[in-house]
């Protein structure tokens, strides 16, 4: 037995053919007739981490994210299973087939339904979704034998912590199979993109020397460093740079950037350009180049320690002084 | 050859400015804070003035007509005020001149809050006699407060040399 494809959009009031099997996500316009497979699912804006579930399309029928017709007609029984054709792939990167997570939100069948409402990742072997019932409220005839039945599904896609940026695409097969009979299969393309990530977090804000008299030089501030975390996936090298806007100024006095030092380590395997006696710049200082394996740093980033030395000027005058310290993540 | 010597010069030139153009960028700032401490003194132009003689009953002014000259002087920031107050009461042997009995007043160059337009106890210790405003407090600039001070002796107090000691306190 052969589950063949419809012909038409399948409505209840409709005479159908037998043995059909029919995948239509999501709008109607898109369904052109015998063995045409779904059309492309795609979910966009997600970022290493990131859960999401494909929006919702509104079709004159109602709102689905993938609707599936499924009917047998000889056998006294079928099912409807469904799998991802492979890994999603996005050049030399993929995204685990097991990412990707399917849940059956609705079917009219009076059959078993599996993993109803609840999300599982997608395998690269067949899952059953539904097993046709025995027999229906209509009639005490099989389910194969009365209208079709409809199955709805939903996607979400858990992305990886590491995950690259990219477009990922992969087919999710649906199969008909009566049982002890033949099978029928049809595909709907997805696509998954995953943005860039590039962000620098600094662990506070502000570093204060608190009081200090005039030819004071204060050291180690603070003691325990400000922790400087750059985290990207692009796979690009990428630099940390360090710089202050005005020298430290308190009204119309300021304390020279030659007096105000910066100097620290890094946790990363890349290269520290700090000597311990770099002065405080208003043109941005390198102080940390990646290493080739931190292009993809994801998900711990990548951290860096720095400290900071001021002397106070003899004569100085008494006051509160502030400097904005600028740190600056880039490719 | 030098015309290969100025391509390949060209070409260089074109590799260093062809930046890529989607670079990523992200910044984060921390503020540095540091407080100098500036000066912070308080000078007072003399270190006695005495009353004369005064009989049982009767009230006197201090004796130093231009009263006493007290200069508060901070460019630490934080605003300031200033007190004045009396070790003990003016005592001579075991006999003492309760300070309820020792007040004083004077006036202020001050641009802040000066209370001493009235007479006031010494035995009111709370009492700022001085408070400097804000930009005062980072002024290199003295502010000068002067005092004076005014005793009633009363009439069952024994004859003796009273003395104590005033004490100007100037705080953050």
């Amino acid at each position: 037995m052969v589950f063949i494809a419809a012909q038409t959009i399948p409505s209840y009031s409709d005479t159908f053919p037998v043995n059909r099997f029919a995948v239509y996500p999501p709008l109607t316009t898109t369904w052109s007739g015998n063995n045409t497979n779904g059309t492309a699912r795609s979910i966009t804006g997600v970022l290493p981490s990131d859960f999401k579930e494909d929006e919702e399309v509104f079709t004159p029928d109602g709102t689905y994210s993938n609707r599936v017709f499924c009917r047998g007609l000889n056998a006294t029984q079928y099912k409807v299973s469904i799998y991802l054709d492979g890994n999603l792939i996005s050049g030399i990167n993929s995204i685990p087939a097991s990412s990707l997570k399917y849940m059956l939100t609705y079917t009219n069948g009076m059959g078993t339904k599996y993993n109803y409402h609840k999300y599982v990742g997608f395998s690269t072997a067949p899952a059953d979704v539904y097993l046709s019932g025995p027999v229906t409220l209509e009639s005490t005839l099989p389910e194969t034998q009365e209208a079709e039945r409809e199955l709805q599904f939903k996607y979400a896609i858990q992305v990886p912590n590491n995950q690259a940026p990219g477009t990922y695409t992969a087919n999710i097969i649906y199969k008909g199979e009566d049982i002890g009979g033949g099978s029928s299969t049809r595909t709907a393309p997805i696509s998954v993109t995953v943005g860039s990530y590039f962000r620098l977090s600094v662990d506070r804000g502000s570093v204060d020397f608190e009081k200090m008299r005039p030819g004071e030089t204060k050291d180690n501030v603070p003691e325990e460093g400000v922790i400087v975390t750059g985290k990207t996936n692009t796979g690009n090298p990428w630099y940390l740079k360090i710089s202050n806007d005005s020298p430290l100024s308190s009204g119309p006095y300021t304390i020279p950037n030659t007096n105000f030092i910066w100097y620290g380590w890094t946790d990363g395997t890349g290269r520290w350009y700090g000597t311990g006696t770099n002065q405080l710049t208003f043109a941005p200082d390198l102080v940390y180049s990646s290493s080739a394996n931190e292009g993809n740093n994801m998900p711990k980033g990548t951290d860096n320690h720095l400290k900071f030395k001021l002397t106070i000027p003899k004569g100085q005058p008494g006051g509160k002084y502030l400097s904005n310290v600028k740190l600056t993540f880039t490719e | 050859m030098n015309k290969l010597k100025l391509m390949m010069i060209l070409c260089l030139l074109s590799c260093v400015m062809r930046s890529p153009a989607s670079a990523l960028l992200a910044s984060s700032s921390i503020t540095a804070v540091v407080t100098v401490q500036g000066t912070f003194n308080l000078m007072v132009n003399t270190d006695s003035f005495d009353f004369t003689r005064l009989s049982p009953g009767q009230s006197g002014e201090m004796s130093r007509a231009e009263g006493v000259e007290v200069a508060g002087t901070s460019s630490d920031s934080d605003p300031w005020y200033l007190k004045v107050s009396a070790e003990k009461p003016l005592t001579s042997g075991n006999n003492t001149i309760p300070n309820e009995n020792f007040t004083w007043y004077g006036s202020s160059e001050g641009q802040g809050q000066w209370n001493g337009a009235q007479e006031n106890k010494l035995s009111d210790q709370d009492a700022a006699a001085y408070i400097s405003t804000a930009e005062e407090a980072d002024q290199v600039k003295k502010i000068i407060n002067r005092f004076k001070f005014m005793l009633h002796v009363p009439e069952d107090t024994k004859a003796g040399e009273y003395s104590t000691t005033v004490m100007f306190t100037m705080t953050e």
